[in-house]
């Protein structure tokens, strides 16, 4: 029955498969159809001479169009049409007799394929300005692609008074009323300006189409990764603060499917990985917690239960419009944010043309050896003369990956072998209403459902080293098979009002987080044997054991005989956690004049109230039938043959489903564990409430090249609980608390545009971390006869920060940047597991135990150096104008004060657990043409992941260098072929610890690839 | 139109895609159900040979505490089967009782059940107790045995079926195995302590498991220590000069009576071809008082039977625990050991 299942379902997967391939090659062939004529010529390659004498510009392009295959588009509004333009028949070919008509009538000429668009040439024009003032509110475009231009400098001529365009390419500028010329610019792109007539307290609406240095006449290849690396560099160049910008065309540059795949490019910022796929992030080396996730500027509850931060690998990265992580916040940010703020900017409907982009890909992963699949389809367009836009964004990738791992506890060998299914679809909308210049309205909802079917499967050999009377030589044989899905859905609904005086802007949103583990089985069978040793010296990598005296490596070991392991226990539950947070929030900004410079005065409120909660359902049954039963009758499944390249045999182990119907089959003959139960499920399960009431006041200020932003937050936080403390393994006290903290956050940053090009930023900061639940919630387990016990600490104070960056940055025209510069944190009431002796706790008759909790500690410091290089090197000679470099690295030192751990009484320093003494990346790429290939390499430095009782206990995740490929053929503007190839040299995930050759995990995912298209419609 | 055929031919392959993983399990384990689970105590048993009867417990398995034991009857099947020797025609049931404890008193009370014409089969009905509200949470089944000196066979009681229109099923173990106990140290013994010397012998080997043991002088003992072994268990019980007043009360009749304080040290054994081995578990107490751990220990030695004059010579050589095993870490060890003889109570 099963197997005629698994037949179907891989029937099932292979139509499917077949369907997409179909399905794509479909998209490919349409495309070809449509795109047969973007092999256009080189105008100067297309022979032609006009000969004509005062003929209107109008009719000379009607002409070219007759004789050639190309067509002009231009606005008749900005292009005369009438002026009369003479041609005397010198010219050879279409490329000269343009150049001829563009300096005749004042125009430029610009080819994309068989386009030829036509735009006016810059007028100085600056009319009498009226003392009244008005807005002009617009949006600045690439005039090419029509895609919005996020973080373009928008000023008013000849003054201080400037903006600049946020991640939909809008902005407004408040400027005298009259005839005012505003100027744009745009890293890679021409410098554009144009005279605006605002009205008397009114507002102008402009749209500004910026023109790409790259897309002049002779250089006809656009490629939204070159695109996508300007939108990022013009928003850090413009940005208030020190932050990094990721463009969801610049993710295209690497093959990172997720969110923190894609974060890990970005200087200062390394990640956790979980089974070879990047899940959390660190952002300048401290450890997840200490960096806010945000979508759309409002934080993200945690799907997990235990902690604040979120899986990014949840995040599908093609759902996003850009990704922001700042390093230095502003009084309108989140104050919980020491390490940075990473915000996660989703998409929004830009034209009235209907937009479709979509993607199309399959893969290999070689240690499952099983496809991936990933498809997204966006559909957005604007209604209703540009009042409505309506943005549909959708994603899905499923992946079956897996990794082949030791482990090493003492004297006891692990084998793991897992066996992942996991998928992520995500969908999200914008549905924003613009009533006029001044008043909009925006929805936008967001869902992403991450599911990861995980089947592990154990060995674990414990020896009985010492010999000891009371122990054997045993084997364990366990099968995991479990399903967690983590739904993270949210809602926003807001408005922004652009008046004359002030700007306002409010929002109200709801954000709800899941994990639904809906079940979790592992059956565990023990085997005893005459003889087993370990050795995990001879080769230190790759430990060997004998059983029986018999090499693991000999097909004959009793080990793989199952008929020797007898059942033990079968664990089967289900846990939900769930993070509601429901926030109202409002900002309004008040421009004014010091002097001759322009400021803004800012302030604003939020509230945010969250709920937090966790069940667990754990059952553990024991056999009480008559016969024992033994791991060959339950045994079925995949068995991997090829384990760490064949350096360990293994045979069938626990197949849960097999194991399931024999459960339910003879449900009379196993036994709960009822106490364990009760327990488990008592010590774990919790609810909380957490309220946040947040204000601030800001200034920003535009002194020439010297703009200057400060201002205050204040945040205060009440929190409630409800829990129980479980004393002895069997006493359950119900536990209620809370606590109330606050918090007033100076800011202040400077930037100084040494030149256009060239900027010196410094911030002063103050920041803080809130506890994660697990340590404030007092889950608290107390065992008294063991004279020991963990117990939260629900008066457990925030780690404070006050943070010092300085940066230096220089952009390139060639769209590129060099910076560098230096942070420093400084943490106070620094969290760490304090062991000390107490009579004081839960169920207390006066003896004295040993008690773990979480406590406030001394202080911590972290200084960092970092520094970014990226440029397309377009000034070499020759076929070398095709390379292109990013590189970043930073180096971050830091130390910790913690409790002594040989001496209660005494302090001792440590390095910040997660900080990595070095991170950085260097990729290499070449542009040829429509062709593009680049080389990525991600190196991660060592890092403390645990603490240990001693400092040879410390557990270290080794240094890791992860080498990628990737290369895009641009068959046409509109559509992409791209290929990944991802862990080329199968880098595995290293832990020793104490010594660098102590090994205790490795664990390998081997490499795996995609390849597929991408369509731009 | 192309542009139709693009976006339908992309939201088909979307949906081609969605349909693909496939996570539900082929069958749900039926875990979140939790019936109440009849079953006997053990799985078998064991005594002398004179024994006149035995006791076998059926319980409830543990509940969850918000779960009310059923109110309604409940009707169990059993058999008598593989009866040898002198057990056939002999094993009967001779009553089911259960214990009710109100107002610090114990009442036992008795459970109906039918027997066929052969004895061997028949039904036990476990009616809800009029104090409880519900069926006694566990109750004893009491055999007759034949009884005499040199009784030899054994005999099967399984539990054949359960009928209740609560949620109650029958759960393992359903079968009990009896036998006559017959290794060569079964019984009662019993040794005199009548000096130092004996006292510091017994404390150099069980003083280690036993921390109050370890404690006492002569002054303090009776010197009467009686061994007690049973089916696989055995207890020493070292009888305490100091008295105590024992209060109990049985069926509504209260009774109180002086006796002496014990120290017991509990443990199972194996003892065969003369050599026996203890295994049990103690606890280690800090110097607060407090009970630190609970460690397993193993006291092992050599036996001899006297006929004769109905002793048993005890040689015990050596004791370990969890953390003092290895060579030379031992609680204690000799070759010689210590030597103990106990007399046939």
């Amino acid at each position: 029955m099963h197997k005629n299942l698994q037949t179907f379902i891989s029937k099932l997967r292979k139509l499917s498969l077949y369907t997409l391939s179909g399905i794509l090659l479909q998209c490919l062939l349409f495309n070809f159809l449509l795109a047969k004529d973007g092999t256009a010529q080189n105008i100067y390659d297309v022979k032609l001479r006009l000969e004509v004498k005062d003929k209107t510009l109008k009719d000379v392009f009607s002409t070219i169009e007759e004789k050639t295959e190309f067509t002009f588009t231009y606005s008749s509004k900005k292009v005369d049409l009438a002026k009369k333009i003479t041609l005397d028949g010198q010219q050879t070919n279409l490329g000269q007799i343009l150049e001829s008509i563009s300096r005749q009538a004042n125009i430029a000429v610009q080819q994309v394929d068989n386009l030829l668009m036509v735009k006016a040439q810059e007028t100085a024009v600056v009319k009498k300005q009226a003392a009244a003032n008005g807005v002009i509110r617009g949006r600045v475009v690439d005039e090419v692609l029509k895609s919005v231009l996020p973080g373009a400098t928008i000023f008013q001529k000849g003054t201080n008074n400037g903006t600049t365009s946020d991640v939909n390419g809008e902005f407004f500028l408040r400027v005298p009323a009259g005839d005012v010329e505003i100027e744009v610019s745009y890293i890679g792109f021409r410098k554009y300006s144009e005279v605006v007539t605002v009205p008397e307290n009114g507002v102008a609406q402009v749209e500004l189409k910026m023109i790409s240095d790259a897309t002049e006449l002779q250089d006809i290849v656009i490629t939204g990764v070159l695109q996508g690396q300007q939108k990022a560099l013009n928003q850090q160049k413009t940005a208030d603060n020190i932050k990094n910008i990721v463009s969801a065309d610049q993710i295209g540059r690497f093959p990172d499917p997720n969110v923190a795949e894609a974060l890990q490019r970005v200087p200062a910022v390394n990640i956790e990985r979980d089974q070879g796929e990047g899940r959390y992030v660190l952002v300048r080396g401290l450890a997840p917690q200490f960096t806010n996730i945000s979508i759309n500027g409002e934080q993200i509850p945690s799907p997990e239960a235990s902690v604040r931060y979120v899986a990014l690998d949840a995040v599908p990265a093609d759902q996003l419009a850009s990704i922001e992580v700042s390093k230095a916040i502003t009084p309108d940010m989140d104050g919980d944010a020491i390490g940075g703020s990473v915000n996660l900017i989703t998409r929004t409907a830009q034209t009235e043309n209907i937009s479709v982009n979509a993607s199309g890909l399959m893969g290999y992963n070689n240690i499952s050896g099983k496809a991936n699949l990933q498809g997204s389809l966006e559909l957005s367009k604007r209604f209703l003369n540009n009042k409505l836009g309506i943005m549909l964004n959708s994603s899905y990738y499923e992946t079956e990956r897996g990794s082949d791992n030791w482990e090493r506890d003492e004297h006891q060998l692990e084998l793991r072998d897992y066996e992942l299914t996991r998928t992520r679809l995500g969908l999200s909308s914008t549905i924003d209403y613009k009533f006029n210049e001044k008043n909009e309205v925006y929805f936008r909802t967001l869902y992403n459902r991450f599911t990861d079917r995980e089947q592990r499967r154990r060995y674990i050999f414990a020896p009985n080293a010492e010999d000891s009377p009371f122990e054997d030589n045993e084997i364990e044989r366990l099968t995991k098979d479990r399903l967690e899905k983590q739904i993270v859905t949210s809602f926003n609904l807001g408005a922004k009002h652009t008046l004359s005086k002030f700007s306002l802007d409010y929002e109200v949103s709801y954000s709800e987080a899941i994990q639904d583990t809906p079940y979790d089985i592992e059956i565990g069978s023990v085997g005893e044997v005459d003889q087993l040793s370990t050795d995990f010296t001879t080769n230190a990598k790759f430990p060997t054991f004998t059983v029986d005296d018999l090499p693991n490596t000999s097909p004959q070991n009793i080990y793989l005989d199952n008929s020797i392991y007898e059942f033990d226990e079968a664990t089967m539950g289900n846990t939900y956690a769930k993070d509601v947070n429901k926030t109202a929030k409002f900002n309004i900004g008040i421009p004014y004049k010091a002097g001759t410079s322009d400021g803004l005065f800012k302030f604003g409120g939020k509230v945010r109230l969250k709920e937090k909660s966790y069940r667990i359902t754990e059952n553990v049954f024991s056999y009480t039938g008559s016969d024992d039963i033994t791991l060959d009758q339950y045994a079925g499944g995949t068995v991997d043959d090829n384990f760490l390249d064949g350096r360990y045999k293994l045979s069938a182990n626990a197949d849960p489903e097999k194991f399931v119907k024999f459960f339910n089959a003879n449900r009379n003959d196993f036994e709960l564990s009822i106490e364990d139960k009760l327990a488990t499920e008592a010590a774990e399960s919790f609810t909380a409430k957490e309220d946040v009431y947040a204000g601030y006041i800001m200034s920003k200020l535009q002194l020439s090249k010297l703009m200057i932003l400060g201002g205050l937050r204040y945040e205060h936080t009440s929190v409630d609980y409800t829990s129980s403390n479980v004393i002895n393994e069997s006493e359950i006290i119900p536990e209620e608390g809370g606590t109330d903290y606050s918090f007033l956050l100076p800011q202040l940053h400077i930037r100084y545009n040494i030149t256009d090009n060239m900027n010196l930023r410094a911030a002063i900061t103050r920041s803080y971390a809130r506890p994660n639940f697990s340590d404030i919630i007092p889950a608290q387990e107390i065992n008294i006869n063991e004279g020991e016990g963990t117990i939260g600490n629900a008066k457990l104070k925030p780690v404070a920060a006050t943070n010092v960056d300085i940066l230096a940055e220089k952009y390139f025209g060639s769209v590129g940047i060099l910076s560098g510069g230096i942070f420093y944190k400084r943490l106070t009431d620094f969290i760490f597991n304090r062991r000390f002796e107490s009579d004081q706790y839960p169920g207390s008759e006066g003896q004295v135990i040993d008690i773990t909790q979480a406590r406030n500690g001394e202080s911590a410091s972290l200084f960092g150096f970092e520094v970014a290089y990226q440029q397309n090197l377009t000034f070499l000679p020759g076929a070398l104008k095709g390379l292109s470099i990013y590189a970043n690295y930073t180096l971050t030192t830091s130390n910790a004060k913690i409790q002594s751990r040989d001496d209660n009484t005494s302090d001792e320093e440590i390095r910040l657990p997660g900080q990595s003494k070095h991170v950085g990346n260097i990729s290499l790429g070449y542009d040829l043409g429509r062709f593009n290939f680049r080389v990525a390499a991600n190196f991660n430095g060592e890092y403390i992941s645990e603490i240990g009782g001693s400092a040879d206990e410390d557990l270290y995740v080794k240094d890791r260098v992860q080498l990628d490929a990737t290369t895009t053929f641009t068959i046409s503007p509109k559509l992409r072929f791209f290929a990944e190839f991802l862990n080329i040299t199968n880098q595995p995930f290293q832990v020793y610890q104490g010594e660098e050759n102590r090994y205790i995990q490795r664990e390998f995912y081997s490499w795996w690839t995609r390849a597929g298209l991408k369509l731009d419609l | 139109m192309k542009k139709h055929l693009y976006i339908l031919s992309l939201a088909t392959a979307f949906a081609t895609l969605l349909s693909c993983a496939d996570n539900s399990l082929e069958e749900t384990p039926n875990d979140g159900n939790f019936p109440f689970q009849l079953l006997l105590d053990a799985e078998e048993g064991a005594d002398l040979a004179d024994a006149e009867d035995y006791s076998v417990e059926i319980k409830f398995a543990d509940y969850l505490p918000d779960a009310t034991l059923p109110k309604n009857a409940i009707t169990l099947g059993y058999t008598l089967s593989d009866l040898e020797d002198d057990m056939i025609g002999n094993v009967t049931i001779d009553k089911i009782v259960y214990e009710v404890e109100m107002d610090d008193c114990i009442y036992e009370r008795e459970l109906n059940f039918t027997k066929d014409t052969d004895g061997l089969s028949g039904t036990i009905t476990l009616s809800p107790d009029t104090d409880l509200n519900t069926v006694p949470p566990s109750f004893e089944v009491v055999f007759t045995l034949p009884g005499g000196d040199e009784t030899k066979g054994s005999f099967k009681f399984e539990i054949t079926n359960l009928t209740s229109n609560g949620n109650v099923v029958l759960g393992s173990p359903r079968v009990f195995e009896y036998e006559v106990l017959d290794n060569d140290v079964a019984g009662e013994w019993e040794f005199e302590i009548t000096s130092e010397e004996d006292l510091e012998s017994f404390k150099s080997i069980f003083g280690h498991v036993n921390a109050d043991l370890g404690k006492l002088t002569l002054e303090d003992i009776t010197g009467k220590v009686k061994a007690e072994f049973e089916f696989e268990e055995m207890k020493f019980e070292i009888e305490l000069l100091e008295e105590e007043e024992i209060t109990s009360c049985e069926n509504g009749e209260t009774e109180t009576e002086v006796e002496n304080k014990v120290i017991e040290i509990e443990a199972d054994y194996n003892a065969e071809d003369g050599e026996i081995e203890l295994e049990g578990s103690h606890v280690i107490v800090n110097d607060d008082g407090i009970e630190e751990k609970e460690l397993d220990f193993i006291v092992e030695g050599e036996y001899e039977i006297h006929e004769d004059d109905e002793t048993v010579t005890f040689t015990f050589t050596k004791v370990v625990d969890e953390d003092n095993f290895k060579d030379g870490e031992e609680l204690y060890s000799s070759k010689d050991g210590v030597t103990i003889t106990f007399k046939k109570d």
